[in-house]
C-alpha cells in the first residue's frame, strides 16, 4: 500500500498533486467557513491565556512562557491535528464511497493524506505569518540545532496524528455509529495533546500517564522543544518515542485495514 | 377572481466565477454579480375552483412564480392578490387558506409516525377536533392509507411519504393549492393515483389547484386551462384544447397497405413525411383527415390504417424550442 | 387583549405537541439517543475535570478560590444545560434548514418563524448536564459551608432566565448571518467555543482581554452573576446588568431576525 513502483511514480505524484490542488481550491471557495474556522482556534487558547495572568501561586513557568505555549498552540494545532477522521469513518465506509476508491490505482492512505494535507499548509501558512507577526511574545529557543530537532518533530507529529486520525477512521468497519468514539476521542486529546494547559502543570500521576501515551507526541511535544524548555537528552528521548508510536501505529492501521477490507468488501458495498 | 397577477417580476442577482485555480483566488477577494430575470412581467388571472396547469422547462420561472404567489418570495415589482391578501405580508388568515405542496420537500418528521405530524399541524392550524377528524377520515379513504397512519415515516415507501405528506398539507382544507412537481420520483401506478386524487379533491373541495409538472400526462388529465412559461415569460395562457388547435394545424394518417402503392398517386391525398414499401405516413389538414382516410379505404389496398392522434407534447415542445431560438 | 391571549394559547399547545414529539423521537432511534447521552455525559464531565485541573496547582485565579471556580464550573453545567436543552439542537440545525428548504415550510405555517426554527426540537439528553452541574453545586455549597438563603436563590432564578435570554439572543444574532451566508454552518463550532469563555470569572476580561472580547461583555456575566447569587454576593443593583442586557438583546435579535427574513424573502430564487 505504502509502495510506489518507479514507472508509475511520476503518473500517480501528477494525480495526488491535483488531488491536492482541488482541495486548496476548495479553501478559497469557502472563504467565510476557513475565516470562521480560523477563529475557532484561537478562542480556547486565547482565553487560557486570560486565565492564567490572573493566576497565583503557579511554580515552574513565567506567565511570558504561558503565553508563548498558548500562542505557539494555536498555530501548531491548527497545522498538525488533523480531521479525517469524520471523512473516512462517515462519507467512506459508512456511506460507501471507500468503493469508488478501492477500484482506483493509488492507495486509499496517500490519498486521504494529500486531500488533508493543503488545509494544514494553509492554516499553517496563516499560523506562521501571525507567530511571526507576534515574534516578541513568543520564548523559542536560541540553539539552532535544537531549534532543526524541533521542525523534525514538528513533522513526525503531523505523521503521528494523521496516522491516528485514520486508524479512528478505520473503526468504522466495525461499528455502525462512531459518533460516540469521536467524542471520546476529542475529549483525550484534548487532555493529553496539552491542549487544556501545559502537561508539565498536571498532577505528577497524570503527567507520568500523558508522557506514556501517544497523545503527548501528536502536539504538546513540538511545542515545548521549539520553546527551548528540553534538553538535549530529553528532545532525543522525545523524537524517539515518535518514531516508535509511528511504527506502532502503521502497523495496526496495517492490521486493521487488511480485516476491515475483507469485511467491507464481504458486504457487497 | 381568486387569483390575480399583473406584471410580476423577479429579479435576482447571480454571481460569476472564472473556473479554475486562479478563478478560485479571485473569487476570495473579489464577486462579480449579474442580473437574472426569473419572472419577466408576467400577468394573468384564476377564478375559483380551476386546476390550473403551470408547465415550462427548468429555469422557466415556474417555482419562483409559485414562491410569489404563496408569499415565500417578495416580487421585484408588479402586484400579486390572492384570495384578496398581498401573500408577501404573509398574515395568519392568508396562511391558512393555502396549501403548498414542494415535490422533494417534506415536512413529516422522519422518525414518527405520520400521524403525529398530523397532529401537529392541527395545532399548527388551529383545527377544532371535530373538523379534524373528518377531514383526516376523508383524505385517509381518498388516498387509502389507513394502515400506514401509524408507520414512521422513514419506513414507509416514496408513494406512501407522499400521500402522507399531502395529507398535512391539506388537513386544513386550503381554498388555494400550489403543487409543485407533486408526482416527480413516483412510477407509474402511483402517479396515476396521485392524479385521480387530485382530480377528485378538486371536485369535492372547490379548491383553486395550481400544479407545476414535467410530466405531460399530470397536465393533459388534470388541467383544462395551461400556462405555458419559458424564460420568465407567458407564452401561452388558456384552454390545453385550444392549443391543439391553433399551433397543430396538421394530423398525421399511418397506413399500411398489402401490396406496394405509386408515390404519385399517394401525394395526391396529402404531404407524404414517409413511404416505405408497404408502409406510409401522410401529413393532411386537420379538417380534411376523415376525408382523405375515407379516400384512401376506397381507393388504395389497405390493410390497416390509423388516424395519429395528436401528440400534446410534441406540440409543446415545439411551441418552447420556438420560444428558445427567439 | 382576548386575541393576545388565545395566540399565546395556541402557541402554548403547539408546544406541548412538541415536547411530547420529541420524547417519541428520542426513543425511536436507539443509537442516537445513546450517543447523545455519551457525548453530553463526557463533556459535562470534561468541564468538571479540566476546572479540577486548572485549579490543582494554583492558589487564586484572580481572586478567585479553587473551590468558589469549581462552583463555578457547575454552575457553568447547570445554565448551559438549560440553554442546550430548549435550543441546542435548533440551532445545530439551523444552517440545513435554510440550506434544503425547509425554512419555507416554517414561513408558510400561520404561526411565527422564529419560534418554530427555536423551538422545534428539545434536547432530552442535557438532563444529564444539568444532573452533573447539580451535583458539582450542591456539593461545593456544602463543601464551602454556604448556606442558600430564599434571597439568593431567588436571585439566581431571575439570573438564570436573564442568562439563558441573553445566551439564545447572541446565538440567535450571530446565526441569523446565515441568511446571508449560507454555507457558513461552521458558526456553530465557534459558538460553542464562545459559550466556553463563560466558565470563568469575569475579572480575566478585564484589560487587554476586553479589547479582545467586548463585543462578548454580556457573556462573561451569564454563568458568574448567578454564581455570586449563591454565594450571596450579589446585589439587587448589580442585577439589573445581566437583566438590562437579557432586555436589550432579545429586542435586538428579533428586530435583526425580522430584518435578515426580508432580505431573504427577497434575495433568494
Amino acid at each position: 500500500m505504502f509502495l510506489l513502483s518507479l514507472p508509475s511514480l511520476s503518473a500517480t505524484c501528477m494525480r495526488y498533486f491535483r488531488m491536492f490542488a482541488l482541495h486548496m481550491q476548495d479553501i478559497f471557495e469557502q472563504r467565510g467557513r476557513t475565516f470562521v474556522w480560523l477563529l475557532i482556534s484561537c478562542i480556547a487558547p486565547l482565553i487560557m491565556i486570560l486565565f492564567w495572568r490572573g493566576a497565583k501561586g503557579v511554580n515552574g513557568w513565567s506567565f511570558e512562557e504561558i503565553l508563548s505555549y498558548y500562542l505557539l498552540l494555536i498555530v501548531f494545532r491548527a497545522m498538525l491535528i488533523s480531521h479525517n477522521e469524520e471523512r473516512v469513518a462517515v462519507t467512506d465506509i459508512q456511506e460507501g464511497q471507500l468503493t469508488a476508491y478501492l477500484v482506483k490505482p493509488f492507495s486509499y492512505f496517500w490519498l486521504v493524506f494529500f486531500q488533508e494535507l493543503p488545509y494544514r499548509l494553509f492554516q499553517g501558512g496563516i499560523g506562521i505569518l501571525f507567530l511571526v507577526l507576534c515574534f516578541q511574545l513568543l520564548r523559542i529557543t536560541s540553539s539552532v540545532e535544537l531549534f532543526m530537532l524541533s521542525v523534525v518533530s514538528i513533522i513526525l507529529s503531523f505523521f503521528l496524528g494523521f496516522i491516528f486520525k485514520m486508524i479512528i477512521g478505520l473503526c468504522a468497519f466495525w461499528m455502525t455509529d462512531s459518533r460516540g468514539l469521536f467524542e471520546v476521542v476529542d475529549v483525550t486529546l484534548v487532555i493529553f495533546t496539552g491542549l487544556l494547559m501545559p502537561l508539565a502543570f498536571y498532577p505528577q500521576w497524570l503527567e507520568s500517564v500523558s508522557y506514556f501515551l501517544p497523545f503527548a507526541y501528536m502536539l504538546y511535544f513540538p511545542i515545548v522543544m521549539v520553546q527551548g524548555q528540553l534538553d538535549y537528552v530529553e528532545v532525543f528521548k522525545a523524537l524517539s518515542m515518535q518514531l516508535f508510536w509511528i511504527g506502532l501505529l502503521v502497523l495496526v492501521y496495517r492490521l486493521m485495514w487488511r480485516s476491515g477490507i475483507r469485511k467491507y468488501t464481504a458486504v457487497g458495498q | 377572481m381568486v387569483i390575480h397577477v399583473s406584471h410580476l417580476e423577479r429579479v435576482y442577482k447571480i454571481h460569476q466565477k472564472e473556473p479554475g485555480f486562479a478563478g478560485s483566488i479571485k473569487s476570495f477577494f473579489s464577486r462579480k454579480y449579474t442580473d437574472a430575470r426569473a419572472v419577466d412581467d408576467i400577468s394573468f388571472d384564476i377564478e375559483k375552483g380551476e386546476l390550473i396547469g403551470f408547465i415550462g422547462p427548468n429555469g422557466a420561472g415556474k417555482t419562483t412564480t409559485l414562491k410569489c404567489l404563496s408569499g415565500l418570495l417578495y416580487p421585484t415589482s408588479g402586484t400579486v392578490d390572492v384570495l384578496g391578501h398581498t401573500p408577501f405580508d404573509r398574515k395568519n388568515e392568508f396562511l391558512k387558506q393555502i396549501g403548498l405542496v414542494m415535490g422533494q420537500k417534506n415536512q413529516l418528521w422522519w422518525d414518527l409516525p405520520a400521524i403525529d405530524s398530523f397532529l401537529l399541524n392541527k395545532e399548527i392550524y388551529e383545527i377544532p377536533d371535530a373538523t379534524y377528524k373528518k377531514t383526516l377520515d376523508e383524505l385517509v379513504s381518498l388516498l387509502d392509507v389507513s394502515e400506514i397512519l401509524t408507520v414512521q415515516v422513514r419506513k414507509l415507501s416514496l408513494g406512501q411519504r407522499m400521500k402522507c405528506e399531502l395529507i398535512a398539507a391539506l388537513l386544513h382544507k386550503p381554498k388555494v393549492i400550489f403543487l409543485d412537481e407533486p408526482t416527480i420520483g413516483l412510477d407509474v401506478v402511483m402517479q396515476q393515483k396521485l392524479r385521480d386524487f387530485i382530480k377528485a379533491y378538486n371536485k369535492q373541495y372547490e379548491a383553486t389547484i395550481l400544479l407545476t409538472s414535467h410530466y405531460m400526462k399530470d397536465v393533459e388529465q388534470l388541467c383544462e386551462r395551461i400556462i405555458m412559461i419559458d424564460h420568465g415569460k407567458i407564452l401561452y395562457d388558456g384552454k390545453l384544447a385550444n392549443i391543439v388547435k391553433e399551433y397543430a394545424a396538421k394530423k398525421a394518417i399511418s397506413v399500411i397497405f398489402t401490396k406496394p402503392v405509386s408515390r404519385e398517386k399517394l401525394t395526391k391525398l396529402g404531404e407524404i413525411v414517409s413511404l416505405e414499401e408497404t408502409k406510409a405516413v401522410l401529413s393532411v389538414p386537420r379538417a380534411k383527415s376523415n376525408l382523405v382516410a375515407s379516400r384512401l379505404l376506397d381507393s388504395f389496398p389497405v390493410e390497416d390504417i390509423t388516424i395519429e392522434e395528436t401528440n400534446i407534447e410534441e406540440i409543446i415542445r415545439d411551441v418552447f424550442a420556438k420560444s428558445s431560438k427567439s | 387583549m382576548k386575541e393576545k391571549l388565545h395566540r399565546i394559547q395556541v402557541y402554548g399547545r403547539v408546544y406541548k405537541t412538541l415536547l411530547r414529539l420529541n420524547v417519541t423521537k428520542l426513543f425511536a432511534y436507539r443509537a442516537n439517543f445513546i450517543n447523545s447521552a455519551i457525548a453530553h455525559t463526557i463533556w459535562a464531565a470534561f468541564g468538571v475535570i479540566s476546572m479540577l485541573l486548572l485549579t490543582s496547582k494554583v492558589a487564586t485565579v484572580y481572586g478567585w478560590t479553587p473551590n468558589e471556580l469549581m462552583l463555578l464550573a457547575g454552575t457553568y453545567n447547570l445554565i448551559l444545560s438549560f440553554f442546550y436543552f430548549f435550543f441546542s439542537r435548533n440551532f445545530g440545525d439551523l444552517a440545513d434548514v435554510i440550506h434544503f428548504g425547509k425554512l419555507d415550510t416554517f414561513l408558510l405555517k400561520p404561526i411565527d418563524t422564529q419560534f418554530l426554527i427555536s423551538s422545534w426540537n428539545v434536547g432530552y439528553t442535557q438532563l444529564i448536564r444539568f444532573v452533573i452541574g447539580f451535583g458539582v453545586v450542591w456539593y461545593f455549597l456544602v463543601h464551602m459551608g454556604t448556606s442558600l438563603t430564599f434571597v439568593s436563590l431567588v436571585q439566581f432564578m431571575l439570573l438564570l432566565c436573564a442568562s439563558v435570554i441573553i445566551l439564545y439572543s447572541f446565538w440567535m444574532l450571530v446565526l441569523t448571518l446565515l441568511l446571508w451566508f449560507t454555507n457558513v454552518s461552521n458558526l456553530v463550532d465557534l459558538l460553542y467555543q464562545i459559550n466556553g469563555i463563560t466558565r470563568f470569572p469575569s475579572e480575566i476580561y478585564k484589560g487587554f482581554g476586553m479589547i479582545l472580547f467586548f463585543v462578548l461583555f454580556p457573556l462573561t456575566l451569564i454563568v458568574v452573576s448567578p454564581t455570586k447569587a449563591l454565594l450571596q454576593q450579589m446585589t439587587w443593583q448589580e442585577m439589573l446588568v445581566p437583566i438590562g442586557f437579557a432586555i436589550g438583546m432579545g429586542f435586538l435579535c428579533r428586530r435583526f431576525w425580522q430584518f435578515a427574513l426580508r432580505f431573504y424573502t427577497s434575495a433568494s430564487g
